[in-house]
């Protein structure tokens, strides 16, 4: 028998060489398998909502580990910077990160080994960059979303608490309204069913129902100033014209309450000033402010204070009152805002000191209120001072 | 003993209104207190103890319902018949039984309905002058 030149090889070596092979697909299959795995845990991050530099840092660790890639890094297109390049790396892999929306960042791969990654590795790169792109955006819109949600949330409570304020509003004013009608009823009956009534009586009577009545007109009027204001027809007609002699006859037409309650009222102009307004409005910021303060304080002094600084002309209104609490005080001009303490206890609509807010926002002029618990509120006006039509020879209207 | 009935309220027209309404009773030896505020009204309720108290809701110090709890748990003030006046709308609260009023009438009110209120808990007949 002839040795032949191509003898096919023998068991032992036919068996080596297919434990090589199996050994070598194990290895492919583990590969692929730890490739995959690496897909479908970075593929779960997005479902796992988790935060940008979460995800960044899964991609990095992982894509390290399964590359065996000595270090990596992920620059966001943000600005932000997630691991560590070394100095001087002999092999790079450097893929985008992008989405539907486009560019978001970049994510490279540094071995100190040259030519370390392969186009097969390159390939796994970018299939984890495009599910980290993904990742990344979807984490931004549910970030938008929980932003929203907070923001309507808000909005609701916002919401709910004005409509808190508007019933409460409903109440007040069907009480503000029913009080002076009790009295005009009630004294018109009474009239009606007593003929012999004296005729003095029957005058004081009707004295009463005409007071009252404008009682009613008062308020009427307040509700439907706020709503022209609130829908924006409210008419102003400005005029230049001196402050003090506005607050001379404010105060000259609320010294009447404030006498009848034994409190003291002082005027101090300490410097005259000019002003460009609606007179009326103005005259009624006023009534509004000195009627408050007469109307919480019982004992003591309200004192009214004109001085120029600077450009603006400021009217303080002081009073010796109940004072409001400070954790209420940055809502008092809230239509409908009623303080806590007085709720039960003072009548009033709420709407009184919004009504001053909005004729002085008009003026481009603005109120600020001090107050002390049980020792007095300050409410400071201040508007723009206007020129001396005296001085600069503007025709002034002669009647202010 | 004359029988007593206190009015609180810090309008003066509504309790000039219910003075002028009970006047009647006032000829018949009853007598009339007033008060212009809650707490007033609390404190000439203890000294007086009025058969009968005509309570405003909305007042300075003390509205009408603490006075009215106040009056009910003190037990010298069993006898006090209390009529709340509100001029509420909706928004008052349920009557306690053992605490709130004995009654609410609403602002306006009806002369006629206050002198028949009062002349049923004083046990009076008045004429009502028709």
């Amino acid at each position: 028998m002839t040795a032949r030149a191509n003898e096919p090889p023998g068991v032992d070596e036919r068996l080596a060489a297919s434990r090589a092979e199996i050994e070598a697909l194990t290895q492919e299959t583990l590969n692929l398998y730890r490739q995959v795995n690496l897909l479908y845990r970075i593929g779960e991050s997005i479902n796992a909502c988790l935060s940008p530099s979460e995800v960044c840092q899964l991609v990095l660790r992982e894509s390290c580990k399964i590359l065996r890639a000595g270090s990596g890094v992920i620059e966001l297109d943000d600005g932000t910077r997630h691991g560590s390049a070394p100095a001087s790396p002999s092999s790079e892999l450097r893929v985008p990160i992008e989405n539907a929306h486009g560019h978001l960042g970049t994510v490279a791969l540094y071995d100190k080994r040259a030519g370390f990654f392969s186009a097969a590795d390159e390939k796994l790169i970018r299939a984890v960059a495009r599910q980290a792109g993904i990742a990344l955006e979807n984490n931004r819109l549910i970030q938008g979303l929980m932003q929203k949600n907070q923001e309507l949330a808000t909005l609701n409570e916002d919401l709910k608490a004005v409509d808190r304020m508007k019933s409460d509003f409903v109440s007040n004013v069907s009480h503000e309204l029913r009080t002076p009608l009790a009295s005009i009823k009630g004294f018109a009956a009474t009239i009606l069913v007593d003929e012999d009534m004296p005729r003095e009586v029957v005058r004081e009577f009707v004295g009463i129902i005409d007071e009252e009545s404008d009682k009613l007109v008062v308020i009427i009027n307040d509700i439907l100033d706020l709503s022209k204001m609130m829908s924006g027809h409210m008419k102003y007609e400005v005029a230049r014209a001196r402050m003090e002699s506005v607050l001379v006859d404010v105060v000259r037409l609320l010294g009447v309450l404030a006498h009848k309650k034994g409190l003291e009222l002082t005027l101090d102009i300490l410097d005259s000033a000019w002003v460009e307004m609606d007179v009326n409005r103005i005259a009624q910021v006023f009534k509004n402010l000195l009627g408050n303060a007469i109307k919480f304080t019982d004992v003591g002094a309200i004192r009214v204070t004109q001085w120029l600084d600077g450009d603006q002309v400021c009217v303080s209104v002081a009073d010796t009152g109940e004072g409001i609490p400070e954790a209420q005080l940055p809502h008092i001009f809230d239509k409908f805002y009623r303080v806590e303490n007085v709720v039960h206890t003072r009548e009033g609509t709420g709407l009184g000191l919004a009504l001053v807010r909005s004729i002085l926002e008009r003026h481009g002029a603005t109120v600020e209120v001090e107050s002390q618990l049980g020792e007095g509120s300050t409410f400071t006006v201040r508007m723009p001072r206007a020129e001396d039509p005296e001085a600069t020879g503007v025709e002034a209207n002669p009647h202010r | 003993m004359s029988k007593r009935i206190l009015i609180v309220d810090d309008d003066t027209h509504i309790r000039l209104l219910l003075h002028r309404t009970l006047e009647e009773f006032e000829a018949l030896g009853v007598e009339i207190h007033f008060a212009e505020d809650g707490l007033d009204g609390l404190t000439q309720a203890r000294t007086l103890r009025p058969d009968l108290m005509f309570l405003d809701v909305m007042m300075p110090h003390m509205n009408g319902f603490e006075v009215c709890r106040e009056v009910r748990r003190d037990p010298e003030l069993v006898g006090t018949h209390i009529v709340i006046l509100t001029a509420r709308g909706q928004t008052q609260p349920p009557l306690d039984v053992k605490l709130g009023p004995h009654e609410l009438l609403t602002k306006p009110f009806d002369p006629d309905q206050i002198v028949a209120r009062a002349s049923e808990v004083l046990g009076i007949d008045v004429d009502f002058g028709f």
